[in-house]
């Protein structure tokens, strides 16, 4: 072989990037698959389905949510009924919970005038909410969102910009949401 | 011959190929695109294969019985010994990039002059017996077998590219068709398909020492010729030793220097300038040729031809090798000689006794380009030069393929033109430096029964000068080639009329101020100098 | 005619692989055991075709120089197009492998009346590979965090800039749309020029509709009909960890995708597609022209029969006696 060295090495190169994945894997010493995942899932009372079929959602989530979005923000339409009528609110907020947890809220008047009234239409506003609407949002049934959200994400590495915006929800509130 | 073809037809160019596949459509071989087949004699002095009398344009070729084992078994040997050949085999795209870059093709629209399909002519034949996608899927991946047209169609094309690497600057893996060439001549060469403007020169360089076989007693006529000649035009006559030993330089030209036209005007400005500068130099008439046949012809003929001027720097005991303008003869110097025929370690790194210049570029091989002496010596203020003694020139320069493409020797020429006369004007940019036009009569191909592919090889160089001589009146076109001198003065004058080919160092001797020369008025071609017509007449 | 059979053969391909994953439930094959074999064939073919390279010499040192050589100190060389040492011809390669610098001169020669030949700047064909080049080796490089558990930073932060537009939802990959485009380009010109026509082989055609075909299935699958990528990376991830899981309910879209990338790559090897490979030992390109500064060794130099100045004198002694010329021998 002539100018072997040079070649050899630039052969190394490019065999060992080419099976990179391989030491990578063999190197990062995890379980390197998510294949008997199970979809972390509280379940709320009455609430164990989901708007779409599991397979469905998995593959097309991000449209729905997508979809939702602009629903919500652009036409202010924020309850999703599916075909056999079921009500979800689309959101990723604990709508629900919020509303529960004002309505359960007794309010001292400590100050005058405004405080109250604006304590008023808050509960005037919740009272219609809950009476009319009674949905859940995503975050209410799935509520890891480690577990639920970040999982599969990371493992495919995926970085959805939902969380710039939203909340990163406390899974503890929903406790309040279950009871 | 030339007469004989109209302009008017030639231009007639249809760059549209055919309307049959290249596989199935066959060369038009006939007599203005082919080069005769070498004379007996000449192969037998070389001892090369099957020399018989034959010609292209005959229907037997006279091959001998086992050609086709000879070849296959060359293309064997030649893949396990060049690099270049395999990856040039195997790693063309086929992106066209080449295509329309080959004068050869802008000149005839034959599509076969596009290198990369002369290239698939050799490929074809190599994937189907060298590579498992053509043994397997044949003509699907490009696979072709070899039969006798095939190996017709390689001469025809090998002996159309003059190996001038144009296609090579532009290929984005450097593939060099002109390598490919060299290949597919050796391959051709092994069942005696020679062509004689290789063939002979060689044998006569081989034997005598100079392409046109000129016998030692005759060399040392000529270059008595040019004394005198010399002369009578500075008034001095120069000393020009020739074998002479014990000098400090050998000075090897190419042969049509000293007896070509209009090679020998640049002949006598050597000569005046080395007076002028009082070096000790000697010619070898053993080693009378600098250009190197070999190199269209095999690497081993051009070891061969290439050996004499080792040896003979070794056996006149010089110090370093100058050489003088030649195109080839410096591919050869540049790439191959140090490599065949070195190390040339009983010579000395090579500094100019005038100036003191070490030319550190030539290190090894220890031989020194006329162009780079010379500069050197403008540079350093060494030479008295008159301008004007050029002003009948409007100059431009054509830079040689492999002076250019196998050297990049573009500004040391320039550099000397401008510095010994005004009026210099450059081609378009495409076609200067490394992007230059042959003069589509390199590599063997200059030939009277060429003349058609000639001509038509020589259209983008010529057309350029056009250019330049329309825009700026240029009437010279300079060149440091022995080749190109050779073959641009029909080419020109077919295709631009009023335009001279020159030497750069026949400008060099108009302008030189000689110690002791007489009041000068004639110009290196015994023609008067600008504003000395008068004193002629008188 | 050649990219017709190349267009069919590439349709056949698809075919095969739909037919061998749906309908005869051939998935083990198709996820497993065929792209296995193709990644060893692609990897040992290219290192057998390498070696094979190297095991013949450079005999001789021929760079095709396209700009001044250094000589004289005072005139100014081209220390990158005509390289004097190693370094030269490294920024050399480096430029004409990430840059594609040859192509970049690329001129159109036209043949006006006159006759009056006119060179135009055509940077076309370079623009196009290029973007073709660079986007199939992003794209590749995405891919690996189909193949890497925990997904590398260095790859987020690709597809990130890769996907920096923000438009649509999956984000779209700018390079899935100017590989689409550049091989659309690249398969056009060769249908449209008259010369290019002429010399491409089914072998030009082949890689470039294999190309687009592993392309438009890859975009599918992540624009249009989704499929279960989670599954995706197990099959992938299981095959680089040797520990290959086929998954249920996987869709034919992305056998179709793995076995024509499976079939591209047991191609390579075999093919042009090896210039990848051989950009980097072309003896044009990779080498310094210092030639007469270090003496470059041709390690089967021929003996050959040489013409020595004695047989020389020998034969031409009494001419040039008469001649005057000085012997050796009297
Ligand atoms: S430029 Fe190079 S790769 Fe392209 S066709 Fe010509 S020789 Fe082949
Ligand atoms: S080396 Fe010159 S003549 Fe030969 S194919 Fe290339 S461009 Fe044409």
């Amino acid at each position: 072989m002539y100018n072997g060295g040079k070649i050899i090495i630039g052969l190394i190169i490019f065999a060992f990037i080419m099976t990179l994945p391989i030491w990578y894997n063999l190197a990062s010493d995890q379980d390197p698959s998510l294949k008997d995942y199970v979809i972390a899932t509280k379940g709320v009372k009455g609430k164990d389905r989901c708007v779409l079929p599991k397979e469905e959602m998995l593959a097309t989530h991000m449209d729905v949510l997508d979809q939702w979005r602009d629903l919500v923000v652009r036409d202010g339409e924020r309850i999703h009924t599916t075909p056999d009528g079921r009500r979800f609110n689309r959101s990723l907020s604990y709508i629900n919970t919020e509303v529960e947890t004002i309505l359960n809220t007794s309010y001292s008047i400590t100050a005058e005038g405004d405080t109250n009234s604006t304590i008023q239409v808050k509960r005037v506003k919740a009272k219609h909410l809950k009476d009319n609407i009674t949905a859940y949002s995503c975050i209410e049934c799935h509520s890891n969102k480690e577990q639920f959200c970040d999982r599969c994400h990371t493992y495919m590495s995926v970085d959805p910009y939902c969380w710039d915006c939203h909340i990163i929800p406390e899974p503890q509130l929903m406790e309040v949401a279950v009871k | 011959m030339s007469e004989t073809l109209k302009q008017e037809e030639l231009v007639q160019i249809d760059y549209k190929p055919p309307g049959t596949g290249w596989m199935d459509t066959k060369p038009d071989i006939r007599k203005g695109k082919i080069n005769w087949g070498a004379v007996q004699k000449s192969v037998e002095y070389l001892d090369l294969p099957n020399p018989r009398k034959w010609s292209p344009t005959d229907d037997d070729w006279q091959l001998p019985k086992d050609w086709k084992k000879i070849i296959l078994e060359g293309m064997r040997e030649r893949i396990e010994k060049f690099r270049t050949f395999q990856v040039f085999m195997d790693i063309c795209v086929r992106c066209g990039a080449c295509a329309d870059k080959c004068h050869f093709f802008i000149g005839s629209g034959d599509p076969k002059n596009m290198p990369v399909l002369r290239a698939e002519l050799l490929r074809a034949v190599y994937r189907k017996e060298f590579t498992l996608a053509g043994k397997l899927m044949g003509k699907m991946a490009g696979a072709r077998d070899l039969t006798e047209d095939v190996l017709k169609e390689w001469f025809f094309y090998f002996f159309q590219c003059t190996e001038c690497r144009r296609c090579s600057v532009f290929c984005p893996y450097g593939i060099d068709t002109a390598e490919i060439t060299m290949m597919g001549r050796e391959l051709l060469s092994l069942v005696g398909l020679e062509i004689d403007w290789i063939t002979t020169p060689a044998a006569n360089c081989f034997r005598t020492g100079n392409h046109l076989g000129i016998q030692p007693h005759g060399f040392q006529d000529s270059v008595d010729f040019a004394v005198d000649d010399l002369e009578d035009i500075i008034g001095i006559k120069v000393e020009a030793p020739v074998n002479k030993k014990g000098a400090e330089i050998l000075f090897v030209v190419p042969s049509a220097d000293y007896f070509g036209d209009p090679h020998y005007f640049g002949f006598l400005g050597y000569l005046a300038l080395f007076h002028e500068i009082g070096l000790d130099y000697t010619f070898s008439s053993y080693a009378s040729e600098g250009g190197n046949f070999g190199l269209f012809h095999s690497n081993q003929m051009m070891k061969r031809l290439n050996s004499k001027i080792y040896m003979e720097a070794k056996r006149l005991g010089v110090k370093w090798v100058l050489g003088g303008e030649c195109g080839h003869m410096w591919r050869v110097i540049n790439q191959y000689m140090d490599t065949m025929n070195g190390p040339a370690d009983f010579l000395e790194v090579p500094k100019s006794p005038i100036t003191g210049t070490v030319f550190e570029n030539a290190r090894s091989t220890k031989m020194v380009h006329i162009t780079e002496f010379t500069a050197d010596l403008i540079k350093n203020g060494k030479l008295k030069l008159d301008k004007s003694r050029n002003d009948q020139w409007r100059i431009t320069f054509h830079d040689s393929c492999n002076p250019a493409r196998a050297m990049g020797i573009l500004e040391e020429p320039r550099y000397i033109i401008n510095s010994v006369a005004n009026n210099f004007f450059e081609m378009p940019e495409n076609c200067i430096k490394e992007q230059t036009f042959c003069c589509g009569g390199g590599a063997g191909l200059g030939t009277e029964e060429n003349m058609e592919m000639r001509l038509r090889g020589g259209l983008p160089r010529a057309n350029a000068v056009k250019y330049v001589h329309d825009k700026h009146g240029v009437n010279v076109l300079t060149c440091m080639c022995a080749i190109d001198k050779a073959v641009l003065p029909t080419l020109i004058d077919y295709w631009v009329s009023g335009v001279q080919i020159g030497s750069v160092h026949e400008l060099v001797g108009n302008a030189l101020v000689i110690k002791g020369e007489k009041e000068r008025t004639l110009d290196m071609r015994s023609d008067p100098l600008p504003g000395k017509e008068e004193t002629e007449d008188v | 005619m050649n990219a017709l059979i190349s267009f069919v053969a590439v349709i056949v391909l698809i075919i095969i692989s739909f037919v061998g994953a749906q309908t005869l439930g051939l998935s083990y094959l198709f996820a497993v055991i065929i792209p296995y074999l193709a990644i060893s064939i692609f990897i040992f073919g290219f290192v057998y075709r390498v070696i094979k390279w190297a095991r013949a010499p450079v005999p001789f040192r021929i760079p095709t120089t396209c700009g001044q050589q250094k000589s004289l100190s005072w005139i100014k060389n081209n220390p990158i197009e005509n390289p004097h040492n190693w370094l030269g011809a490294f920024i050399r390669m480096a430029l004409e492998v990430l840059l594609f610098r040859s192509l970049f001169k690329n001129t159109k020669t036209t043949l006006k009346d006159g006759p009056r030949l006119v060179y135009g700047m055509n940077q076309l064909l370079w623009l196009g590979g290029l973007l073709f080049h660079w986007s199939f080796l992003i794209i590749f490089i995405r891919h690996f965090r189909f193949f890497m558990e925990p997904v590398p930073w260095c790859i987020k932060a690709l597809e990130n800039l890769d996907g920096f537009l923000q438009i649509g939802l999956p984000v779209v990959f700018m390079t899935d749309i100017f590989i689409v485009a550049a091989v659309t380009y690249l398969v056009l010109r060769r249908l449209t020029d008259s010369k290019l026509r002429y010399i491409s082989l089914v072998a030009d055609f082949f890689p470039l509709f294999l190309i687009l075909a592993i392309a438009v299935t890859g975009i599918l699958m992540r624009y249009f009909t989704k499929v279960d990528i989670i599954g995706v990376k197990d099959i992938a991830v299981g095959i680089f960890s040797f520990n290959p899981v086929v998954p249920d309910g996987i869709s034919s879209l992305f056998f179709i995708h793995l076995f024509l990338v499976s079939v591209l790559i047991s191609y390579f090897p075999l093919s042009k597609l090896m210039h990848m490979g051989g950009i980097f030992l072309s003896p044009t390109r990779n080498l310094a022209n210092n030639n007469r500064v270090v003496r470059h060794i041709n390690p089967w130099n021929p003996k050959v029969k040489m013409h020595t100045y004695e047989e020389y004198e020998d034969e031409f002694r009494e001419v040039m006696r008469e001649a005057g010329m000085p012997l050796d021998k009297e």
